[in-house]
């Protein structure tokens, strides 16, 4: 007997999550080793490989080689990812109030509150009412977004940056690069929640299907089970 | 080689510009001797991205006392050198005199060295998509001759050398010019101005209330470009934590679940 399901993520989601993942790959391999030279081993990859098919192994051009063309792929992956982001963000606005990123209650109590119920969910491994989203995922998703902003406007304002002053500029330059470091971190810890065993059900929803199992949200996800059977 | 330093001293200089001159003569004589254009090229060319030395002639004071003052823009070599700290592909280093260098060959004309610089001193050049600024004039320096603008100037108002000794004259001057006129002279970029820039390699002999005048920064800052350094400190720190934090989460979890599992089933045997 099939179980009945709850919609958790519409096929636009899962579309626009799925080619966020290889996009954010891309953009953070080849910005990573113009961000630090901790990472020049990514470029000195392919600049060796860039050279020796040029027959030009100079030792001083390879790691040149390596950045140009890693900022090639990075602005081809950006001009890309804002085409996709498109339609995810109109689809987004119109629904905006109705989304799971709003608190379900305001006040630094709530907050308190909400992270008492991931205490209990991640630490006690007890029951917790959680609604679609718990306190930790809905703050990870506004730093997120915010994030993707100043990443977009000053990555955009780098790349176009001939008819803007020097002072904003820079100040984009160092924008793009705090946020970015502020959404890997975040990100990080997204991936290790999302992939954890106690979160299958909404991988597999993300990843496969878009759906939950009605008992699993009812068991899960009480706040979020109740506000559908108000609907 | 010893740290090289070069000074500029404003009561000195009599404004006859041919440090821009010689500059601009060395630049073009270099690509001559280098190959990379004839004689009549280098000369016909504009090429404006050669123009290291470029002199500020500005009117300041009131009539009767008003006069003129020549700020210059250059590069300052500085020693902590923020260009070279931001260049992705390494192209900017640092010689063993202290003059911060761009090899245009490793130069892929990002414009970050520009973006990091609280002196705005890297111009790009369009033509061929690279960055440049004053090189210090390092290959003529490290085979025994002064820098070119240094080389012209008839009235010793740009005089280098050692930095111990450039600093030792440059100090006798502002303490000479102090006692004469009664105003205080000061050594801009002797002393470190902050951590981002450290000392200059360009030293300036200025009366102190006419640092605005011949556009000496006291603070030369990139507010933001310094937060990219210190967040990616602290972006390394995050990661280990989160890498750590998280494994430590899942041991944790996997043992607190099985030892749930089994006080369950101690409870239904019970």
């Amino acid at each position: 007997m099939k179980t009945k399901t709850v919609l958790a993520y519409s096929s636009l989601d899962m579309w626009f999550h799925k080619h966020m993942i290889h996009f954010v790959a891309f953009l953070t391999l080849s910005g990573l080793p113009i961000l630090s030279e901790k990472f020049h081993f990514i470029a000195y990859g392919i600049g060796h490989s860039i050279n020796f098919l040029a027959g030009d192994m100079n030792s001083e051009g390879i790691l040149a080689s390596g950045i140009s063309f890693l900022r090639v792929i990075h602005w081809l992956s950006a001009f890309t990812f804002t085409a996709i982001m498109i339609p995810f963000v109109i689809s987004m606005t119109q629904k905006v109030l109705t989304l799971s990123i709003w608190p379900d209650k305001w006040g630094a109590s709530a907050v308190f509150e909400g992270i008492g119920e991931m205490k209990k969910n991640y630490i006690d491994l007890e029951h917790a009412e959680f609604g679609k989203m718990n306190t930790g995922q809905k703050a990870s998703a506004w730093l997120l977004t915010v994030c993707m902003v100043v990443i977009v406007i000053s990555g955009y304002i780098l790349i176009f940056r001939s008819a803007i002053t020097h002072d904003i500029i820079s100040i984009a330059r160092g924008a793009h690069a705090i946020s970015f470091i502020v959404l890997a971190v975040t990100l990080l810890i997204h991936i290790y929640f999302a992939t954890h065993p106690a979160n299958q059900a909404a991988y597999k929803a993300m990843f496969k299907t878009g759906e939950m199992d009605e008992e699993y949200v009812k068991e899960h996800h009480s706040l979020w089970y109740r506000k559908l059977q108000k609907l | 080689m010893k740290q090289q330093i070069k000074c500029y001293d404003t009561q000195a200089c009599i404004r006859c510009f041919a440090c821009m001159i010689n500059c601009s003569v060395e630049n073009r004589v270099r690509l001559q001797r280098e190959g990379v254009m004839n004689v009549e090229q280098s000369v016909q060319a504009t090429m404006p991205h050669f123009n290291y030395l470029t002199p500020i002639r500005k009117e300041i004071g009131v009539y009767p006392n008003a006069r003129q003052v020549t700020a210059f823009h250059h590069c300052n070599h500085c020693e902590n050198a923020p260009c070279q700290g931001i260049c992705p592909t390494g192209a900017i280093t640092t010689r063993s005199g202290g003059e911060v260098v761009i090899n245009a060959k490793a130069c892929i004309g990002c414009q970050s060295c520009g973006d990091a610089c609280p002196f705005d001193v890297p111009v790009y050049s369009k033509e061929n998509g690279k960055a440049y600024k004053c090189t210090g004039c390092y290959d003529r320096v490290e085979n025994g001759l002064k820098q070119s603008c240094v080389e012209a100037c008839p009235t010793l108002a740009m005089f280098s050398g050692n930095a111990e000794n450039v600093i030792e004259e440059a100090k006798k001057r502002a303490a000479l010019y102090t006692e004469k006129t009664g105003k205080k002279y000061i050594v801009y970029g002797a002393d470190k101005l902050n951590d981002y820039v450290g000392h200059l390699k360009w030293i300036t002999i200025v009366e102190e209330t006419e640092l605005e005048a011949y556009k000496l920064d006291t603070k030369p800052e990139r507010t933001l470009m310094q937060w990219r350094d210190t967040a990616k400190v602290a972006g390394a720190v995050m990661t280990v934590a989160v890498a750590l934090g998280t494994t430590a989460h899942f041991i944790y979890w996997l043992d607190k679940r099985k030892k749930k599992i089994a006080e369950k089933g101690n409870s239904h045997e019970n």
